[in-house]
């Protein structure tokens, strides 16, 4: 107890560190009449220093929840790199480096089923709520006899049970809780990049990782590399087709719309979802395509983005204009897929594969449409167009 | 030196950061603050508050209260404490008690930290007979939560008396504080920090505004 000097208010301690989001950083340790806390996670619930934090305890895992069914059988790819997944867990960290819609779910599943019969717990986590039910949704099918729950905002009075899906936002919850934490879409806002939620996702698992995404940044690729996280690759989709590449046109503003207009025309049949940078341009956007067509809008604003989705969901040929909030997880069948200004700074290239990766996914219809409407050539573009190319030409279809 | 609440290393963002460091917020945080001092009458006694309760202010009052984030204790008098000091020189701070449960939780009076930094006499007179929380009630709930506060008894009130509290919502906690004093003996005051006049809460009970 002597370690920590109580006549200071600063930490002068180089080895104190936050047991939940594992920050270091001196600065952020304040002395207050309790003790010390750390205040770069302040906002998740005072963390206190000197007392160490219980694991949080779940309850056992009801009988026959490990039992699944998939809607399709794996195909021959995907049941190689589930089965491989599955060795490798119990040792080390896993990535899943798949394309968009190549199936990362449903490949996981062996692995979850495998410690659900070992009575482990196991957390399924994502940075958007959006995609956390839609997941809950799918996995439920998956897991019949198991009760899956969602854990996200306006979903928090039930925090436990055999199979949890939540926000990384709700890992705080779970300290030290599961011994297998799949991690959707590391990449992904907020979670991309936030040191807090990094340790708090961390400190909630006791065993191993396994990250899913189609664009492993920075820090993942330099695990990979130093050979602290094994790294499965799998660059086709169950359906074997290609995936749809993205045309890029470049012209003038004015041009662009009409470019967008005879698209949104020529895809009539289809839903089509354009992507904007910004929230303005979407509600701009919306107002303009309403003229010609009723459509709907769907921005981090829209207060109820759920029925605005559902709604899009079950019309067969709509129009939906969305900010980035629906650039992953959101499978919406047959669907044609517009960028506009996609040479905006606000997309990365993670970014912009992921919205491509949203066409073409489902079996019945497999070849969608991507187009990127730029206003300048922009390298962004064309490396993201490279890279789906070179994914299509390395399992040779 | 760093932002409380946006851990940003002062003297990154502007000159008023270099020259005048002593505040805790930086000047980016502190601009989203809404000092708009406003003077309004509860039951007959004059009061005043010198912030707008809006989402800034919210965000930072729930850090300090909610999470327990002691290091924002001086922020919320920081820009106004001297000259409340000089106003109120000789008066005693009453401050509106918050339920046991929750200062438990805490570890801390919030308000006693908060009011610490202005150098005046500080009481704690009252007490909630339950231990209620405000925050989900209703405006006609609030209303009969001026039965639950009462005297702590066999604490001596001075003379000029300033009743303080963080937020003037529908002002049903200070009603409550009124009615335990007895207004003929005691010059009475009141000083909240922040005034909510937006919220839906306040509108259905904005007699005091």
């Amino acid at each position: 107890m002597d370690f920590f000097d109580k006549t200071k208010t600063t930490c002068v301690y180089r080895s104190m560190k936050c047991p939940r989001c594992l920050n270091e950083d001196s600065a952020y340790f304040y002395h207050g009449s309790k003790g010390w806390y750390c205040r770069k996670c302040i906002s998740f619930g005072r963390a206190m220093l000197e007392e160490s934090t219980a694991p949080v305890a779940l309850e056992p895992i009801a009988q026959q929840s490990e039992e699944y069914t998939l809607q399709y059988p794996l195909t021959r790819k995907q049941k190689e790199i589930s089965e491989a997944c599955l060795t490798n867990i119990t040792q080390t960290d896993v990535l899943l480096k798949c394309v968009c819609g190549a199936g990362k779910t449903e490949m996981v599943v062996a692995s979850i089923a495998a410690f659900l019969q070992a009575q482990k717990k196991v957390c399924f986590a994502i940075a958007r709520r959006q995609v956390v039910l839609e997941v809950k949704e799918r996995l439920q099918q998956y897991f019949t006899h198991a009760n899956v729950i969602a854990v996200c905002q306006g979903y928090t009075a039930i925090v436990d049970g055999d199979l949890i899906v939540c926000t990384t936002h709700q890992l705080y919850r779970y300290h030290q809780a599961f011994d297998l934490l799949i991690l959707d879409e590391p990449d992904a806002f907020p979670f991309r990049g936030n040191a807090i939620l990094h340790g708090i996702a961390k400190t909630s698992c006791k065993g191993h990782i396994i990250y899913l995404t189609a664009t492993p940044d920075a820090a993942l690729t330099a695990r990979m590399e130093e050979g602290t996280l094994q790294c499965l690759t799998l660059n086709q989709r169950p359906h074997a087709k290609p995936i749809p590449v993205p045309a890029i046109f470049v012209g003038p503003k004015g041009i662009l719309l009409v470019k967008l207009l005879v698209w949104l025309e020529d895809h009539g049949e289809h839903p089509r979802m354009v992507f904007v940078p910004t929230i303005a341009l979407a509600k701009r956007l919306h107002v303009f395509l309403s003229l010609f067509e009723s459509c709907a809008v769907c921005t981090s604003k829209t207060t109820n983005r759920d029925a605005v989705i559902a709604s899009f969901r079950k019309k067969r040929h709509g129009i939906i204009v969305a900010t980035t909030v629906l650039e992953r997880g959101v499978t919406i069948p047959r669907a044609d897929i517009c960028v506009y200004q996609a040479d905006h700074g606000i997309f990365d290239e993670a970014g912009l594969i992921q919205m491509a990766g949203r066409a073409g996914r489902s079996f019945e219809d497999p070849y969608g449409d991507v187009l990127f409407l730029c206003q300048e050539r922009s390298a962004l573009c064309e490396q993201c167009r490279r890279n789906l190319q070179e994914a299509n030409a390395s399992c040779g279809v | 030196m760093r932002c409380v609440m946006c851990g940003k290393e002062f003297g990154e963002g502007s000159l008023r950061d270099i020259l005048f460091g002593e505040d805790p917020l930086c000047e980016s945080c502190r601009s989203q603050w809404l000092h708009q001092p406003l003077r309004y009458c509860l039951n007959g006694v004059p009061g005043e508050s010198s912030y707008r309760y809006n989402e800034a202010f919210s965000s930072c009052l729930i850090q300090y209260k909610e999470c327990g984030d002691e290091a924002l204790k001086d922020v919320f008098l920081f820009e106004t404490r001297r000259q409340l000091a000089r106003r109120y020189r000789g008066w005693t701070l009453c401050l509106m008690p918050s339920s046991t449960r929750k200062q438990e939780q805490r570890g801390f009076s919030h308000l006693r930290e908060m009011f610490a930094g202005m150098g005046l006499e500080i009481l704690e007179p009252f007490e909630k007979t339950e231990d209620i929380v405000q925050k989900q009630l209703s405006y006609v709930q609030r209303q009969q939560m001026k039965a639950m506060i009462r005297w702590k008894e066999g604490v001596i009130l001075p003379e000029k008396i300033l009743l303080c509290d963080d937020v003037i919502t529908t002002g049903a906690t200070l009603k409550g504080a009124l009615q335990c004093i007895n207004l003929q003996e005691h010059r009475v005051r009141i000083y909240t920090v922040a005034a909510d006049t937006q919220g839906k809460r306040a509108k259905k009970g904005a007699e005091w505004a």
